[in-house]
């Protein structure tokens, strides 16, 4: 395999690795690890992504059409995240590209001005996903208080592991319940087809806040060359709870209709 | 003294409430005729099944004005509250936005504005969003006032004078000078961010204000006071402290944040525990050795017992340094605060500060209400509902959030009008009443040394690490109990006094000199301590704490605040000019630490974790380490310096073709309306009509490069080792104008960019399909790779990709110049090739 053109995370892997038998695989141009695991605790690798950073005015239009508020996360049908990082700022998260979802935000402008900054490759995004994940995240992050500080589709910019990080958290169906849903998406779950090919029983989006068994799911966003510093933190406090690292996966997940 | 001290309601003691057990404050008045269960009381539910989006919607607003209230000339008040602190004898006029409004002596601006139906009031200055009150005390910092002659003020702390003429309208700052100094020291004392400044190498704010002053108490004989035992804290537990220190033979000091005594059993204790409180307080008061200072805060202690304290009235303030052999700390809780989507709207409240509107000033703060806690305030707010109803309020509901605050979402355009759960329920109500446990401020403790660990798994926290000549006593130390409290502060007052006074014998110490001196200082004096501090107006916590990354993102990191509404107008003005005198972003850091400019407080606590910075890598770091690399730290960035043979990397960019690798730091994208004016500022030139895709310098062999890449569109390249201050000048430009209208993004991370020079630079490209024209930013395609290409000369060309991309961009531009002698080259030999670097 050639990997001359592959698009490469922060973290690697950057070629097949023989003494840890790493086995790489190609995710569309990214090259990304086929480590899995099956623990409780786990930090995924969520790279394979376009970024774009948005800035206008936080009143006007193009924060009217796009209807995320500050502090909160959206997740549209198509695996797009947009997350409101402040008043007049949001981030947005796409399994496609950077370049192609600034020009459909841009078309959102409507005559107003709006920048847009593709930062494709820039940040690095992890997964931290698990039962006790809350549990680590308030541990590693003074503003996350305890595991519950954080509703789902809640977004938050502070420190972790004393790195400057932006936090959403992002639940996650079990993954179970996912067999034979081949989304293709970021981590978008269509309910509809799940109800329609006899998904989780009794799932609906109506209640779903309390019925839907999720589990916890954060997604950690940083500078991309920070990512190794975040990632070996994250391990180490995480070492007690038994969590480990994985490459990439398209796990499905929904934000529910808060 | 002993009245005023004690407050216009405190006795005499109200009758008996007709419930028994454990609950809280008595109703008076027409309020005890309705003394409904809640459950029956508090909900009216429209819709569907369970869960399915209902409203819930409260009988028409003309049903609603009967109950217990009148409009009487101070407003619409409720009937006599036995703890209520205005003298209904005394009616005071104040001119609120034009308006006559009528209240009584002991009103605060927030009392005397809610009891005429103002719930909004000047809240953020950097959104121009209304605020309202939350927590109604002398630390509520989400509704604010414009007094004349004062300044912004919070409303929640600001007594009333008969014809002063106030504000509650939006409005900007327009000088530094407008935000009063007790606004300041409020953030600085209480503030999450303030234990920050605690771990940081970080002065105070105060003291910095103090040095400034040609008055300060640091400077001058005879302006410290000594005292025994300093009690901060006039509640119960306070004055159990005091008297007992006193009694024991001590001078006390006590300290109180209130006009009054008492604290929160004030208005929130059986009957028999107001009582024996009144009498305390009478003691207390009138004890020859105790010393009380009402209105005062208490900002900061330090291990040797000195406490600062700012006390206001009128507008008028007075710092006193009390140098104490003993501190007691008897500040209490406050309601824990949980963010969630709306809850800066006016109309969201704690518990504390619904009581203490309802209790201290009779006024009612809604018409409609919903209550919501975790589990263990669940019966707190099933009790408060009843008291809410007992005054006219309708209780919609009291719900339990068994995944905490961060699922409801508050809406209404300037004030709450509705409240939306998960669940799809909607609920159309004016008030929300949002318990979530209480907090502990560890500002003080810390100041004494103490540390405050949160126990895991749980929202309690212990203190530990006290010196002996302190002590922590009331609900700071955990107590649930007023017998409790009482013997248990008690126990520490009588410990600390004797101490004392043994530590007095053995060192043969002069007892110190009583009654207490207090520095006079006028509030101009402190003005000067401005700029960042007075962010504290609407700043978010959220973001400023545990803020950390590399030196070079502090400014980024001020203009992010700034973005969060963190900083007012003046603020920006003043770090704007910071800015602009720093020459890089880490001498702007070294600035605010050092303490010697107006930046301070809570921005300076939280840029010192800055301390802890992370080394920023480029994409191909792990090529150079297998190499042979070694590395320097520049401009936060790890830079290769050389590979082991840095003569020969000098001789192969002279003769043949060096490859570098520039991904460290010195690009930025300025993007946005304004983008220009920004740009042109630190060119020092007007940059709008610039050529689309030419590499200008500003200055001939200068540090950075100037592209116009689009309308509205630039970017910068700044020579290595310069990066932070293009950074920093390109920041504090862009302070001028909107976020949105100039966007200054730092794109160094974004992108892998490798540097190809030396007169084999044309043949390398050459093989690769590329042709470089000298000045111009093309757009070229490498392999599969889309990119651009920098031309700096004939033979000097800078690739640029995404920086997933950059393994494979380094890997073909040294596969191209394999047969040249192409080989990586650092740092060093570029600089001593004497190309220009950026």
């Amino acid at each position: 395999m050639s990997t001359a053109q592959l698009l490469v995370g922060p973290l690697g892997p950057f070629e097949p690795d023989e003494d840890t038998h790493v086995v790489v695989r190609e995710d569309g141009r990214w090259l990304v690890s086929e480590r899995s695991t099956k623990a409780a605790l786990r930090l995924s690798d969520a790279n394979p992504c376009g970024t774009v950073a948005a800035f206008a005015a936080p009143s006007g239009h193009f924060a009217t059409e796009l209807g995320v508020e500050p502090g909160r996360a959206e997740l549209f049908s198509d695996g797009l995240l947009i997350a409101g990082i402040a008043p007049g700022e949001w981030l947005a998260l796409t399994p496609g590209t950077g370049a192609a979802l600034a020009a459909t935000l841009g078309g959102l402008a409507g005559g107003e001005e709006v920048v847009l900054v593709d930062r494709s490759g820039g940040l690095a995004v992890f997964r931290l996903t698990g039962a006790s994940a809350g549990e680590l995240l308030a541990e590693l992050c003074d503003d996350v208080r305890s595991a519950r500080s954080l509703a789902d589709g809640a977004v938050l910019s502070s420190a972790v592991a004393g790195l400057r990080c932006t936090v959403v958290r992002d639940d996650l169906l079990p993954e179970e319940l996912l067999a034979g849903f081949d989304l293709g998406g970021f981590g978008v779950l269509d309910l509809d087809e799940l109800d329609a090919t006899g998904g989780p029983p009794g799932e609906g989006p109506v209640d779903a806040e309390y019925e839907a068994p999720l589990v916890a799911s954060y997604l950690l966003v940083c500078d991309r060359s920070l990512a190794r510093e975040l990632h070996t933190r994250v391990l180490t406090a995480g070492g007690p709870d038994g969590i480990e690292a994985e490459g990439f996966a398209r796990y499905r997940s929904y934000h529910r209709d808060v | 003294m002993s009245d005023s001290l004690i407050g216009a309601g405190f006795g005499p003691p109200p009758p008996p409430p007709p419930a028994t057990g454990s609950g809280p404050a008595p109703s008076t008045g027409a309020a005890d005729a309705s003394t409904a269960d809640a459950s029956t009381a508090s909900t009216s539910t429209v819709g569907g099944a369970p869960g399915a989006p209902a409203a819930v919607v409260a009988p028409p607003l003309a049903t609603r004005h009967s109950l217990g209230t009148a409009v009487r000339a101070g407003g619409e008040r409720l009937d006599r509250r036995a703890a209520e602190v205005i003298d209904r004898s005394q009616i005071i006029e104040a001119m609120v936005d034009g308006q006559v409004l009528r209240g009584y002596a002991g009103d605060t601006a927030a009392s005397l504005l809610g009891a005429h139906g103002r719930r909004t009031f000047f809240g953020s200055l950097h959104e121009q969003r209304p605020g309202g009150v939350r927590t109604a005390d002398r630390f509520d910092q989400e509704a604010w006032v414009w007094v004349e002659g004062i300044g912004l003020t919070p409303a929640a702390a600001h007594l009333v004078r008969d014809g002063e003429r106030l504000s509650a309208h939006q409005r900007r700052a327009t000088t530094p000078s407008a935000v009063t100094p007790m606004a300041r020291f409020h953030l600085a004392g209480r503030s999450r961010i303030s234990r920050l400044a605690a771990r940081g190498p970080v002065a105070p704010p105060w003291l910095a204000a103090l040095r400034r002053s040609g008055t300060g108490a640091e400077q001058a004989e005879g302006l410290h006071s000594r005292v025994d035992v300093v009690v901060v804290g006039g509640g119960m537990a306070g004055l159990c402290a005091a008297r007992a220190a006193a009694d024991e033979g001590a001078s006390v000091v006590l300290v109180e944040a209130d006009d009054w005594l008492g604290g929160r059993l004030r208005w929130s204790g059986h009957f028999d525990e107001q009582q024996r409180l009144a009498d305390i307080a009478v003691a207390v008061a009138g004890h020859p050795s105790i010393t009380v200072m009402t209105s005062t805060i208490a900002c900061e202690t330090r291990p040797d017992g000195t406490v600062l304290t700012v006390e206001r009235r009128e507008g008028a303030e007075q710092v006193a340094v009390l140098r104490a052999g003993a501190v007691v700390l008897a500040t209490g809780t406050s309601d824990r605060r949980l963010p969630f989507g709306g809850d800066h709207l006016p109309g969201v409240m704690t518990p504390s500060g619904v009581r203490r509107l309802v209790e201290l000033w009779a006024v009612r703060p809604g018409e409609q209400a919903l209550l919501c806690s975790d589990q263990r305030g669940y019966l707190a707010n099933k009790f408060l509902a009843v008291q809410l109803n007992a005054i006219g309020v309708d209780v919609l509901d009291v719900l339990v959030l068994a995944d905490g605050a961060g699922h409801l979402e508050a809406g209404g355009p300037l004030a709450l009008e509705q409240v939306h759960l998960p669940s799809g329920r909607r609920y159309s109500v004016d008030l929300l009443v949002a318990s979530f446990g209480a907090q502990l401020d560890p500002t003080l403790v810390n100041g004494l040394g103490g540390v405050v660990t949160r126990l895991p798994g749980t929202e309690q926290s212990v203190i530990g690490n006290l010196p002996a000549n302190a002590a922590v006593v009331g609900d700071l130390a955990g107590a649930t109990k007023v017998e409790e409290t009482e013997v248990l502060a008690g126990a520490a007052g009588r410990r600390l006094a004797r101490l004392v006074g043994e530590s007095a014998r053995r060192h043969r110490v002069a007892p110190p000199p009583a009654p207490v001196v207090v520095t006079g200082t006028e509030p101009s004096v402190l003005r000067p301590v401005s700029g960042l501090l007075d962010a504290a107006l609407d700043l978010r916590v959220e973001v400023l704490d545990g803020f950390a990354a590399s030196t070079a993102a502090a400014t980024e990191h001020l203009v992010h605040t700034s973005r969060l509404g963190g900083l007012t107008p003046p603020a920006r003005v003043v770090l704007a000019d910071l800015a602009r005198s720093a020459a890089t972003s880490a001498d702007l850091v070294d600035l605010v630490l050092a303490g010697g400019g107006p930046l301070g407080g809570p921005a300076a606590g939280a840029l010192a974790l800055l301390h802890r910075p992370a080394v920023r890598r480029s994409p191909m770091v792990d090529l150079h380490v297998g190499a042979g690399a070694r590395f320097a730290p520049c401009d936060g960035w790890l830079e290769v310096l050389h590979y082991g043979d840095p003569d020969a990397e000098l001789d192969a960019l002279r003769n043949g073709v060096g490859v570098w690798d520039r991904s460290s730091g010195g690009w930025f994208a300025v993007r946005g309306p304004r983008a220009a004016a920004v740009v042109a500022e630190v060119a020092g030139r007007p940059v709008a009509d610039d050529p689309l895709d030419e590499v200008r310098d500003p200055e001939p062999g200068g540090t950075r490069r100037v592209v116009r890449v689009g309308p509205d569109r630039w970017e910068l390249f700044a020579a290595l080792g310069h990066g932070a201050s293009l950074e920093a000048e390109l920041l504090a430009a862009s302070l001028a104008v909107q976020p949105w209208e100039a966007v200054v993004a730092a794109q160094h991370e974004d992108s892998a960019r490798v540097r190809i020079a030396g007169p084999s630079t044309v043949e390398v490209l050459e093989t690769m399909g590329l042709t470089a024209t000298p000045g111009r930013r093309e757009r070229v395609r490498v392999g599969e790779l889309d990119g651009w290409l920098l031309g700096h000369g004939v033979d000097d060309v800078e690739l640029q990709v995404v920086a997933p991309a950059g393994r494979a961009l380094w890997s073909a531009v040294l596969s191209a110049g394999d047969r040249l002698a192409a080989r990586p080259v650092g740092a060093e030999s570029f600089e001593r090739s004497g190309r220009v670097t950026a």
